[in-house]
């Protein structure tokens, strides 16, 4: 085992312990701080992959700005009732094991064939941010421009929600 | 490019120009914030997006490529223009609706943001279908849902109403993981994001197991827009929540889009994949149908009962895509406009009568005779029987899944559109039969007037008009 396959052992168990200690926290603050944690780690991941753009933008954006507006939501509205395990919704706990099988059953073909998907493919980029953004600005220069109109729709659609109502 | 391509993006430009327009003129020309003034301004440009449509389809080259990102076909022009068409239904439908009536919860605030949101949602869904690669799809997808969360919570001050918009944006947004990880699986599969290198790949490797599970992710999603069986239970609670007019949006525009979705997809790149998929349509068409049909049989909301009428349609619709492309669009286009139409003329009447109960329009061949005979009209449509459009609408898709050998199938649709005979025609009772209650008024405008009697029109026309088959067909057949 190389010091890459190492870490990327290290980053992939902590991101998916991460993941489950967001569900099974009981604690809203605790939950979306495992979240950041995982973000980090998920900054790991892509590093491997040389994604160096990425990876920055993953801590940035994701770690600092979008997780310290989860923190406010969270805290402003202060949940007092603490999360249980069991929520007695039998449906919701024999559907889970059914969908997990299903997913299982999708995936399982997958993962004996990992060794195949282990090929390196055809064209390998390095993630700087020249190599990143030129396809934004070229190729997919339409949708990066429609992605304008989805913020101005929920700008709009949020200002609807949120302003108050002046006439009755 | 010339006239020719450029007449091909000219419904887009407008479509995504509306609610820029709207905008507009709601800053800078209506200081009260009448509803009226943005009402017309958007009327006047969807009109404009549908004689741009006609165009298109007439005089248009056969396909257009743009900034090689965007594609336009003959039929998704077709499907743009039921976009635009129902959004200026639904527009008209607003003004009725929120004219602070007893029963509903509130007036409507804020015109030009309604207006402009349902012109954004119009605008996603077109972009959606002439997507040519996977980051355009995904973000066409979010444009045409993202509006209609806040559409769906526009009476915010009403619980159902926020309840529901609640429920649309968590089962939303699942859906948004769901395609997402599709997608990624996709992307891995093939390196590439591209439409035509996608198709490429699949074709090469058509039993790849990662492509299989990518295409269930991204039938799951498209199965919660459509509301099929196991996802559809937030429908009948988002209709109910939502203001009349967006209800009657969501359940025509926006099942098209996500039918117009699947085409893209599974017609697309991802055919290879769906001979093996078709067991999952067949089986999740029935389970639709039957889980509709049953659950509108006691249904006393008029919202909550055309969510599960539109469910059962929903499982009908299916059907279309066990068939080879060019019959399977033809047959979806047909029924999806006769669908609309048929949809927004109940939606149009039940919003002049101003009531939430299926009940409100009793007595109204009393009253209103040709109000009456549109709702006569648009339920013997939804429900299939023969003179009308929606027979063959029916008919069509059933000849999809007959073609495809799946006999048994047709069978229990064709039963389950039995069933279905019951509850349409429990509507037609209490408007033909009930006896009306007293004091209520319903006003219809000369402009709502003529608009429902073209609806009505359309749907006796349609299915004895064999141009507009021949042209639903000749649209489909070009890819």
């Amino acid at each position: 085992m190389t010091v890459y396959d190492a870490m990327f052992w290290f980053f992939s168990l902590a991101l998916l312990l991460c993941g489950v200690l967001v569900l099974i926290s009981r604690d809203a603050v605790a939950s979306a701080l495992f979240m950041v944690l995982g973000f980090i780690f998920l900054a790991g991941l892509y590093l491997l992959l040389e994604a160096w753009f990425l990876a920055l933008i993953q801590i940035l954006v994701y770690a600092g700005a979008i997780m310290v507006l989860f923190l406010f939501v969270v805290m402003l509205l202060d949940f007092r009732e603490k999360r249980r395990w069991w929520h007695g919704n039998l449906l919701g706990w024999l559907g889970a094991p059914l969908a997990v099988a299903a997913l299982l059953a999708a995936l399982l073909p997958v993962l004996k064939r990992a060794g195949a998907l282990a090929d390196a493919p055809e064209k390998w980029f390095e993630g700087t941010l020249e190599n990143v953004m030129t396809p934004v600005f070229t190729r997919y220069l339409l949708p990066v421009e429609v992605t304008a109109l989805i913020l101005l729709a929920a700008t709009i659609g949020v200002v609807v929600l949120g302003r108050k109502e002046t006439k009755p | 490019m010339n006239l020719h391509t450029a007449i091909l993006l000219l419904p887009d430009a407008l479509l995504l120009a509306a609610p820029f327009i709207v905008l507009f003129v709601d800053l800078f020309f209506n200081p009260q914030h009448d509803a009226r003034p943005v009402r017309r301004t958007l009327t006047v440009t969807l009109l404009a997006v549908l004689a741009a449509t006609g165009a298109a389809l007439a005089w248009g080259a056969p396909e257009v490529v743009f900034l090689n990102a965007y594609r336009v076909a003959p039929w998704m022009l077709w499907f743009k223009a039921c976009f635009a068409g129902a959004a200026l239904v639904a527009a008209r439908m607003a003004e009725p609706c929120f004219a602070g009536a007893e029963g509903q919860p509130a007036r409507l605030t804020r015109p030009g943001e309604f207006f402009t949101l349902l012109a954004f949602a119009a605008g996603g869904m077109s972009l959606t279908l002439s997507a040519r690669d996977l980051i355009t799809l995904f973000i066409g997808l979010e444009l045409a849902t993202i509006p209609l969360y806040v559409l769906a919570g526009y009476y915010r001050r009403h619980e159902d109403s926020t309840e529901g918009a609640m429920k649309y944006i968590i089962m939303g947004s699942l859906a948004t993981a769901f395609v997402l990880f599709g997608y990624s699986l996709l992307y891995g599969a093939a390196g590439h994001l591209q439409f035509d290198a996608l198709a490429a790949h699949l074709a090469a490797h058509p039993g790849d197991p990662l492509v299989r599970a990518a295409a269930l992710f991204i039938f799951t999603a498209a199965a919660f827009k459509l509301a099929l069986a196991p996802f559809h239970m937030w429908a009948p609670d988002v209709y109910h929540g939502a203001p009349l007019p967006v209800a009657a949006f969501l359940s025509t525009a926006s099942k098209a889009a996500a039918a117009g979705f699947l085409v893209v997809l599974f017609y697309g790149p991802l055919a290879p994949i769906r001979p093996a998929l078709a067991p999952v349509f067949a089986i999740l068409a029935a389970v639709t149908m039957l889980v509709g049909n049953l659950g509108s049989l006691r249904q006393e909301n008029f919202r909550r009962f055309m969510a599960y009428s539109s469910i059962a349609q929903a499982g009908y619709l299916l059907l279309a895509f066990l068939a080879e492309r060019d019959f399977a669009v033809g047959a979806l286009l047909y029924f999806l406009t006769v669908y609309l139409i048929a949809n927004l003329a109940a939606f149009f009447v039940y919003a002049l009568v101003r009531g939430e109960g299926v009940a409100a329009v009793n007595g109204l061949a009393r009253t209103h005779p040709a109000l009456a005979a549109v709702l006569l009209l648009a339920f013997f449509s939804l429900a299939g029987i023969p003179p009308l459009a929606g027979f063959n609408g029916k008919f069509w898709l059933f000849t999809a899944a007959a073609g495809a050998g799946r006999y048994g199938l047709v069978l229990f649709a064709v039963l389950n559109a039995v069933v279905s005979l019951y509850y349409y025609m429990n509507v037609i009772r209490a408007a033909y039969i009930e006896p009306p209650p007293v004091g209520r008024s319903v006003k219809v405008p000369r402009d709502v007037a003529w608009l429902l009697a073209l609806l009505a029109a359309l749907l006796l026309g349609l299915a004895l008009c064999p141009a507009f088959n021949r042209a639903v067909f000749a649209a489909a057949a070009r890819p």
